[in-house]
């Protein structure tokens, strides 16, 4: 592995920082729909609370607004369905992510391909150039 | 075995840069898996959660350690929320304790008819979103300050 790589400044700030706030945003989704599912088990089907917790404790840092299907689930299993596949397609960004970050670390600099965004400095293309090419993740809004 | 007590600092105080103390809740309530949807979803909301299953476990935790509000739905045992009430207020440490609660009972319970400065009324039916707002506002008001 090129150690210089990962030390940089730029990688450590940067990259390191939104796999950091994406694995906060996963884990937070966990336990939402651990919260959910015991309501669920106790007969509390009204999901409105979701919205304001996450208003109040994930949206500042998490800089993310909930999905369109998730802030307009009219019941709660449909909001339990939508939070997951939120949940699954932010792990599979970053597992992309991880991919592409081990790629360039290891290779060096990657030829640009078709399905990412904008190419960084000498043309190569690093997951997170993928990840803010997705839309749907990272602002659902524009995505649905 | 069942979690009485949530963690004192989550993820989510780091993530959002928050190293502040949260407030503790005790949440008393007859059902375990209700006992348990509360902990887990106040301790999403920030707070730092305390449980007991009836008034007398209630009482043995406020021996123990001081929270800033106490939630409670006994369902229909008046009895068991009056000797909790009557216990926070004739505790010096605990007399501006406010105490939420969850209003289970039949309309004409005497407990939907108390109107005592402290206590305040979350009828079940106006929903988790209302339970959280009331705890909210009142950890944030000055009876509730440490």
């Amino acid at each position: 592995m090129n150690s210089e790589t990962v030390r940089a400044p730029a990688t450590r700030d940067v990259v390191l920082d939104d796999v950091t706030r994406l694995l906060a945003v996963v884990q937070f989704l966990d336990d939402i729909l651990d919260a959910l599912e015991l309501w669920q088990s106790a007969g509390v089907t009204d999901g409105r609370w979701v919205g304001e917790v996450w208003a109040r404790r994930a949206a500042p840092w998490a800089r993310m607004s909930l999905p369109f299907d998730v802030s307009h689930a009219t019941d709660g299993w449909s909001l339990h369905a939508a939070l997951l596949r939120w949940q699954r397609q932010i792990v599979e960004a970053l597992v992309g992510r991880t991919d592409e970050t081990i790629h360039a670390l290891q290779n060096g600099p990657k030829p640009p391909t078709a399905h990412l965004r904008t190419p960084g400095p000498n043309g190569t293309l690093y997951a997170h150039d993928r990840i803010r090419a997705s839309p749907s993740v990272l602002d659902p809004r524009q995505g649905r | 075995m069942q979690s009485t007590s949530s963690p004192r600092a989550s993820y989510l105080d780091f993530a959002a840069g928050e190293l502040r103390d949260r407030p503790i809740v005790l949440v008393v309530h007859v059902s375990p898996t209700m006992r348990r949807a509360l902990l887990v979803t106040l301790d999403l909301d920030g707070f730092d959660v305390r449980a007991a299953g009836d008034a007398g476990e209630a009482l043995f935790r406020l021996a123990e350690e001081q929270p800033q509000v106490v939630v409670a739905e006994l369902g229909v045992d008046c009895e068991g929320v009056a000797d909790l009430f009557s216990q926070l207020r004739s505790n010096p440490a605990t007399r501006s304790t406010p105490l939420v609660l969850i209003s289970t009972a039949p309309a004409a319970s005497p407990l939907r008819e108390w109107s005592i400065s402290g206590v305040h009324h979350v009828p079940v039916e106006d929903g988790l979103s209302r339970l959280l707002d009331v705890l909210h506002e009142t950890v944030d008001s000055p009876s509730a300050k440490r």
